[in-house]
């Protein structure tokens, strides 16, 4: 076997799964094993690894040689400190001990392969101690010779680093949350106050009807709360109850008040939600784009994502483009969450809400019972022109970064442009094709700004 | 191994061949017998045969060791002839796995295991009692234990008479007769004291019976110079050896010390 000459380059690849096997019976013989052992190697490594990448050329082998296990000579062997016979002392000491030399089986493989990626080959045990195993390797087309195996090496990744134990990473995982470059940041925060951020805020806040920041915030946790919870469960209630609320008319509201004040503590975390939605739209609406609160408002749009994310199993729609599909879902989600379409049975239900009351509840209810009038009034205005899908809007969120098509929309639906969707679907696409060009990664549809238009709203 | 040297043999570096690298290969498991048989097995004789068979349940493969082989002999009682080998899977930790050949100089990647196969003994009632006659020799070999009492009649004697001495008996008539001619005779002082100084500038520290052999003195005459420009050492490092006075030690290392006087 150590002659190449033999070797099959066209070797058979004898699987049980192929279709040609041996019709007549295969001879197995004795290969040449005369001073020649066979030892396997096995690559435990976490991914599979490609064994015609690592035994290619410019392999190389060998043998780690501890030298803390090799015995160096403790004193000199001539001259000053020696001692006179001292070599064969140790090796009768050696004799009388039973002290032998490493062998060259002991020591473990280091295999480097061409991109020097190194591997620790280890000699394994148990393996052979009570089965035997046989190399058979075909050297003419029905004829296969055999050979014992002597040894097993495991070979896994070398690794240079070293790892910590129990005390030290615990060490190291109290100081995960300690800023240790207070400074800095205290400096960078002035200097943001300085850039006139807070003035911006304050600009914002002017444009506000309503504004109640513990409101929100309260609000916000909520929705976290939710996330923790059962989403899907509880989402699916909402839905239903908007649909109900839909099909019912102004007496059967009335009767379900009723079933309303049975509900269990979930219930009023269910009318949070749905108030909290509402505040915030009516916010995002009577702004046009007020930078802070649309950054709050991103953030649980964020939330509202993966909520969404997980009820996608849900919706059963069949369509064949993703586009569709994914915008389908998002006119289900509309009709479930957001309330825009028939404002007349959201104020009532609100109101209900606010009749059946507990503390809490009246508190985030509030901006609605006061400012119930403008939002209202205001959702009907952007219904009809359907203004937030702007070429600027669109803008705004590619020159932050690549974008899917997905997040696109979701981002848009979101925003409650009133459009239909065939309509949404259309103005984007015509929008894209003007600002932006597409590539493919990790097989979505992403895109970017042409390199024209990169400056087209940067100073508005 | 603290304390003892032992002399290391160098470990040589090997080059490695991968021309036979992409071949594939089978690696099988058989029962140990199987591997015994194997060993026995001549260089580039018939081992055995696989033999295929196509059923509905997929192909099944029969593996026959060479009934030669496996009559008794050396020792060995007779082994099943018939195996079925079944087809094992190449999962988990066992799906890397390559076959190197070692030899003096060269170590040989010999391929890539693809198919790996369990041989294992048949259950046909042939087969079965062949199997289980030598399980059964192989649990009465375990069994016998080495030593056995023997009841004789006769008392025993552990030595034998001879009419040799036991120096005649060990050392050759040559070493006898060396060791006659190079009796040990008292040269004069000076010749000795220039002997101790040469063994000492080689050595630090010789045990009394090293320097015997090394002057080739009478140890009694031996010991009355060594008192005069020796000391002895009792303790470890250097335990039961002699060592220059300072007075007249010179290593060339020790350049400051004193110088050798005669």
């Amino acid at each position: 076997m150590g002659k190449c000459d033999n070797c099959p380059i066209n070797y058979r690849d004898f699987s049980p799964m192929s279709s040609q096997l041996p019709q007549k019976p295969v001879k197995v013989i004795k290969g040449n094993t005369d001073d020649l052992k066979h030892h396997v190697l096995r690559f435990n490594t976490p991914r599979t690894v490609r064994l015609d990448n690592i035994l290619a050329e410019n392999v190389s082998m060998t043998r780690i040689v501890d030298e803390n296990q090799i015995s160096q000579p403790e004193v000199n062997l001539e001259g000053e400190g020696s001692e006179y016979g001292w070599k064969s002392k140790q090796a009768r000491l050696a004799h009388k001990y039973k002290v032998k030399a490493i062998t060259e089986d002991q020591c473990p493989w280091e295999l480097k392969d061409r991109n020097d990626k190194c591997y620790i080959g280890r000699k394994e045990g148990g393996i052979t101690a009570n089965s035997s195993y046989i190399v058979m390797r075909e050297t003419q087309p029905g004829v296969y010779e055999a050979y014992p195996v002597e040894d097993w090496f495991t070979f896994t990744p070398k690794i240079d680093y070293t790892t910590f134990n129990e005390e030290e990473a615990e060490e190291e995982f109290k100081r995960r949350d300690k800023t240790f470059n207070h400074g800095n940041l205290m400096l960078q925060k002035r200097l943001r106050v300085n850039l006139g951020v807070e003035n911006e805020f304050e600009k914002s806040q002017a444009q506000l009807k309503v504004h109640d920041a513990d409101d929100l915030l309260g609000d916000s946790d909520d929705a976290n709360e939710d996330l923790f919870d059962d989403p899907t469960k509880k989402r699916k209630k909402t839905i239903k109850k908007f649909r109900k609320s839909k099909q019912k008319d102004e007496e059967d509201l009335q009767k379900e008040k009723d079933d309303e004040d049975n509900y269990d503590a979930h219930a009023s975390h269910e009318v949070d939600y749905i108030s909290e939605s509402d505040s915030d739209d009516s916010i995002d609406l009577s702004t046009e784009k007020p930078n802070t609160v649309r950054k709050g408002e991103a953030d649980l749009k964020e939330d509202g994502r993966l909520y969404r994310d997980a009820q996608d199993s849900d919706s059963d729609e069949e369509e064949t483009s993703e586009m569709k599909k994914l915008l389908l879902q998002q006119g289900d989600d509309e009709s479930g969450s957001d309330v825009d379409e028939n404002s007349e049975e959201f104020k009532a239900l609100m109101l209900k809400n606010k009749a059946s009351n507990d503390s809490k509840r009246e508190r985030s209810s509030t901006p609605i019972s006061n400012g119930k009038e403008p939002p209202n009034k205001k959702q009907k205005v952007e219904k009809s022109d359907g203004s937030i899908l702007t070429e600027e809007n669109v803008w705004r969120y590619l020159a932050r970064k690549p974008i899917s098509t997905k997040e696109l929309i979701s981002k848009f639906k979101s925003k409650k442009s009133g459009l239909n969707k065939q309509d949404m679907v259309a103005k984007l696409s015509s929008i894209l094709k003007k600002l932006a060009k597409q590539f493919m990664k990790d097989g979505k549809n992403y895109f970017v700004l042409k390199d024209e238009y990169k400056n087209l709203y940067k100073d508005v | 191994m603290s304390g003892i040297y032992v002399d290391q043999p160098e470990i040589k570096q090997k080059t490695v061949s991968t021309e036979c690298a992409q071949n594939s290969l089978w690696l099988v498991k058989v029962p140990k017998y199987v591997a015994e048989r194997l060993q026995k097995c001549e260089v580039g004789s018939k081992f055995g045969a696989i033999q295929t068979q196509r059923t509905p349940a997929g192909p099944e493969f029969t593996f026959e060791v060479e009934p030669k082989l496996c009559e008794p002999c050396n020792g060995l009682p007779a082994c099943p002839s018939s195996h079925t080998m079944k087809l094992g899977t190449l999962a988990g930790v066992n799906r890397n796995l390559a076959v190197y050949s070692d030899t003096q100089d060269v170590i040989n990647i010999e391929g890539v295991v693809k198919t790996k196969f369990d041989v294992m003994q048949r259950s046909d009632p042939k087969s079965s009692l062949s199997y289980m006659k030598l399980k059964r020799f192989e649990a009465e070999k375990k069994m016998d234990p080495g030593r056995k009492i023997v009841i004789t009649n006769k008392s025993h004697n552990n030595f034998k008479p001879s009419n040799v001495s036991r120096e005649q008996m060990y050392t050759t008539k040559a070493e006898r007769e060396e060791k006659l001619r190079n009796k040990r005779t008292r040269l004069d002082a000076d010749a000795v004291e220039s002997m101790i100084l040469r063994a000492f500038k080689k050595h630090q520290y010789i045990s009394q019976k090293h320097l015997v052999a090394i002057t080739g003195q009478p140890e009694a005459y031996l010991k009355g110079f060594l008192h005069k420009m020796c000391v002895y050492n009792q303790k470890t490092p250097h335990k039961n050896t002699w060592e220059l006075k300072p007075e007249y030690r010179y290593y060339e290392s020790d350049n400051a010390g004193p110088s050798e006087e005669t």
